[in-house]
């Protein structure tokens, strides 16, 4: 016996396809590889598909499949740890330095930049100052409490300065090229 | 700053069109703080960094966000859907 479901609407579809290059946006700054977001999305538009019937409808669809993303891929990512015996976190910290793009060269020293600050710091950050979640929306996306994320969202802009400002020259490439994100108003191109 | 492609009127001299042209030259704004208060110069800085890596991290995103989707993902959206019919 299965559980009956909502029938899926050509308009629910809809939704789903409009949240699509969101989806592939967040779920690109968290792993920072082109292939494995892609991989993140298809995995999330399947289970959601699949749990239709849990979705309020009314309710917040693209918080709906954000939280089920950010899911699967912490799951994953504490799965991999594990399996690497990866204790430090040094090795799953640049298992993705030099992933696959998705996105323009000029964006490419912040991305990297991004990707230095840790998952949960860069997914609160993510979810308030580029996505524009409500901090109360992104607690419960991430499944904590309201000023969890604003502490997370704060010490990632802290380390993210200082990543970019302090260590920018060293850590991102030879060319330093980073720096030029720092507040120079002409961007450096070096690539 | 991009040159605008001359769009000339019998209406407008091109003196104007110059003068329009250097109206649109701000001047450079950046820190000339004097460099007596470290501190306060810092913080300004410091102000400024956040301001502008605020901008920047919403611009990088939505490069992300405007990156063309693939046809993979309409077409699992619509094998999802036929396979829904079915059952």
């Amino acid at each position: 016996m299965t559980v009956p479901r909502p029938t899926p609407t050509a308009s629910l579809r809809a939704e789903f396809m409009a949240a699509i290059p969101n989806l592939r946006a967040f779920a690109m700054s968290l792993c920072g590889n082109a292939t494995r977001a892609d991989d993140l999305v298809q995995e999330t538009l399947v289970k959601a598909w699949a749990k239709l019937a849990t979705f309020n409808e009314g309710t917040n669809l693209k918080a709906w499949l954000f939280t089920i993303l950010r899911n699967i891929f912490f799951s994953e990512f504490r799965r991999r740890r594990r399996e690497v015996e990866d204790a430090d976190g040094i090795l799953s910290g640049r298992l993705s330095v030099h992933p696959e793009q998705l996105g323009h060269m000029d964006f490419q020293d912040f991305r990297k930049a991004l990707l230095t600050l840790p998952n949960d710091q860069r997914e609160a950050l993510i979810l308030v100052g580029a996505e524009g979640f409500s901090y109360e929306e992104a607690a419960a996306i991430s499944g904590c409490a309201v000023g969890t994320i604003k502490s997370r969202v704060n010490r990632a802009r802290k380390r993210l300065t200082e990543a970019l400002g302090v260590e920018g020259a060293s850590d991102y490439g030879p060319d330093g090229s980073s720096v030029s994100v720092m507040g120079q108003s002409t961007q450096v191109r070096s690539q | 700053m991009a040159n605008r492609p001359k769009a000339p009127t019998s209406m407008t001299p091109i003196v104007e069109n110059a003068e329009l042209a250097d109206s649109g030259i701000e001047e450079d704004k950046s820190e000339a703080a004097p460099a007596s208060n470290g501190d306060a110069r810092a913080a300004a800085v410091d102000q400024g960094i956040q301001l502008h890596l605020g901008q920047k991290l919403k611009d990088t995103y939505a490069d992300l966000i405007k990156q063309p989707v693939p046809d993979k993902f309409r077409q699992l959206l619509e094998d999802l859907e036929r396979q829904e019919k079915k059952q």
